[in-house]
């Protein structure tokens, strides 16, 4: 076992007010593993990095490396784990991009010739190397989250903890991103940890979940085996759009989309079985393709949590 | 040892860009200091008699130190805690004391440039009476030995101070206060025979205080060494405090979930 984390509890004091930000956290990780630790705003997922980190000593609990502990031997992730923490602020600012990176590859005893070279890789492997020579503070934020990650990388850690890799990037920045932190993880084998609030983010690239709700574990399992889960497959149908088709849609309390003069579109749950036989039995309903619709990753998460709610309500 | 010799390497490197993005306001800072220096050493230079006037001179330069040594160590952590990149450093390799020490060492190494080149200049312009300084090599070699034991005990205070920022918020807004205090009142620029005995008293307690009054008796031809004593006994109790308060400061933020505020 990589890393385990053993009934881990976290309590913030603020005057008189105490804040649960982790409450009894069991989990492992394996090599290899790429783990998202999801959860909504507040839920404890920066709390328990930092204490994996050992920027924060836990009040009860221990997290094992390699079975050595963390809250004994805090010194023994330096240069092992690297993390890259939420916002833009993980860089110097008044540093060139490419001194960001050297800097970092020196504070991790990495040899001048091999950090050279590997932070030249690096910088072109994430679309950085052209602009290697400008001073950080010109950067976008894409860019400076992407330089960060870099220098998070370029001592070819064991460990990479990633929090809120996304957040303030755009559409575009954080596809970009996500396409690179996702050919990395292929491409190395690493050992990856990320929360995020992202469930599009996390379905792309994590192959182990870990969904946290006010500082306690509800729910954990392979990302594939959560998304197969989903109890009500759907299918999107494209029928001939004719009066009696729209007709008919309407009549079962069908919503549909016209697409064009000849092609409808509507949605069919498998369940729903007596629609199904209709639809294709009616000869109004001249179907012209069928897909099934990729299981929604955060509806998912919602049912599921929303059945553990409620089943410790019950 | 080879830790702080790598995380050394890092800083230079670190430092260099930092020189080269704000070189017009390094030139500048030290055409004012120049001036500072100047000016006080002139507005001083009457009050004192034979060595005292190579105390002043070489003090005020030492002084230098005592600014580079408070405010540098403390802004840095400070703002590097606000930044987030204090907890990027924190978990590389090298650990953190040792970045924060070779940090000092980039910085006093810079500061001893600054100081050459405004001593060389002040040198030129008011022709200090340094001749008991270069008389023997005993006495040289004496004053550059309390010299740099000013030196150390002034990046030991400096550290203690940001070490106390880490807990206490406010900490970094007073280091000129202090700066201003070492700069009055260790006998560098008020001769200690005009103080006042409570004036005397609290001027124990400031860093550079036993090293100007060593380097005065030494330049005086008077026995230095019970103030020698003082300077090595303080070096040594400032350096373990400020360790020991280091290593507090950071277990408790890191407690309290205070390590970093972006």
């Amino acid at each position: 076992m990589l890393l385990e984390v053993r009934n881990l509890s976290k309590v913030y004091k603020k005057g008189s007010r105490q804040v649960k930000a982790n409450d009894n956290i069991t989990f492992s990780v394996d090599q290899g593993d790429v783990l998202g630790i999801l959860g909504p705003n507040g839920a404890g997922k920066s709390t328990l990095i930092k204490q994996i980190a050992t920027l924060l000593i836990p009040d009860q609990g221990d997290i094992l490396y390699r079975g050595v502990s963390l809250v004994k031997r805090p010194e023994i992730i330096r240069g092992r784990f690297s993390f890259l923490w939420e916002g833009t602020q993980n860089v110097y600012h008044y540093l060139t991009g490419e001194a960001n990176v050297l800097y970092f590859a020196y504070l991790n005893h990495v040899p001048i010739s091999v950090a050279k070279s590997r932070c030249e890789e690096l910088l072109k492997k994430l679309n950085l190397y052209d602009v290697k020579d400008q001073y950080v503070f010109t950067y976008s934020a894409g860019m400076r989250k992407k330089l960060a990650i870099a220098t998070c990388l370029i001592n070819d850690p064991e460990v990479v903890f990633l929090d809120e890799p996304l957040s303030g990037l755009d559409v575009i920045a954080a596809a970009e991103l996500t396409e690179s932190i996702k050919s990395w993880v292929n491409d190395r084998g690493k050992t990856v940890i990320v929360a995020s609030h992202r469930m599009d983010f996390v379905e792309k690239v994590t192959s182990r979940v870990l969904w946290l709700k006010e500082g306690t574990v509800v729910l954990e399992g392979k990302t594939e085996d959560l998304k197969n889960l989903s109890k009500e497959e759907e299918y999107i149908l494209y029928l001939r759009n004719s009066a009696e088709a729209r007709e008919k849609l309407c009549k079962h309390n069908l919503q549909f989309e016209v697409l064009s003069d000849v092609t409808l579109k509507t949605t069919l749950r498998l369940g729903r079985k007596e629609l199904f036989y209709s639809v294709f039995s009616d000869p109004d309903f001249e179907v012209l393709n069928l897909e099934k619709k990729s299981p929604d990753f955060e509806a998912i998460f919602r049912r599921l949590y929303g059945e553990y709610s409620e089943g410790n309500q019950s | 040892m080879v830790s702080i010799v790598k995380a050394i390497k890092a800083e230079f490197f670190k430092f260099y860009f930092d020189v080269k993005r704000y070189i017009f306001n390094y030139i500048v800072g030290l055409i004012s200091t120049a001036i500072f220096l100047s000016g006080l050493y002139w507005g001083v230079n009457a009050l004192f008699t034979q060595g005292g006037q190579a105390v002043a001179f070489v003090g005020l330069l030492l002084w230098l130190f005592a600014s580079s040594a408070l405010s540098d160590a403390t802004n840095h952590l400070s703002e590097e805690r606000y930044l987030g990149t204090l907890e990027r450093i924190s978990v590389t390799k090298t650990p953190l004391i040792h970045i924060l020490i070779a940090r000092n060492i980039v910085h006093c190494l810079f500061t001893l440039i600054q100081s050459i080149v405004v001593g060389g200049i002040l040198y030129v312009v008011f022709k200090p009476d340094l001749g008991y300084m270069l008389s023997s090599w005993k006495v040289s070699v004496m004053a550059v030995v309390i010299g740099i034991l000013i030196i150390l005990t002034l990046y030991a205070f400096g550290f203690f101070i940001a070490s106390l920022g880490m807990i206490l918020k406010r900490v970094g807004a007073i280091t000129s206060i202090l700066e201003y205090l070492i700069l009055f009142f260790s006998g560098i620029v008020i001769p200690w025979s005009t103080m006042p005995a409570s004036l005397r008293a609290f001027s124990n307690i400031l860093p550079m205080t036993w090293g100007i009054r060593a380097l005065d008796s030494l330049l005086k031809g008077s026995g230095f060494l019970g103030s020698l004593v003082g300077l090595i006994i303080y070096t040594v109790l400032i350096t373990i405090i400020s360790t020991g308060t280091f290593r507090y400061a950071t277990m408790l933020v890191k407690k309290k979930g205070e390590y970093a505020f972006y």
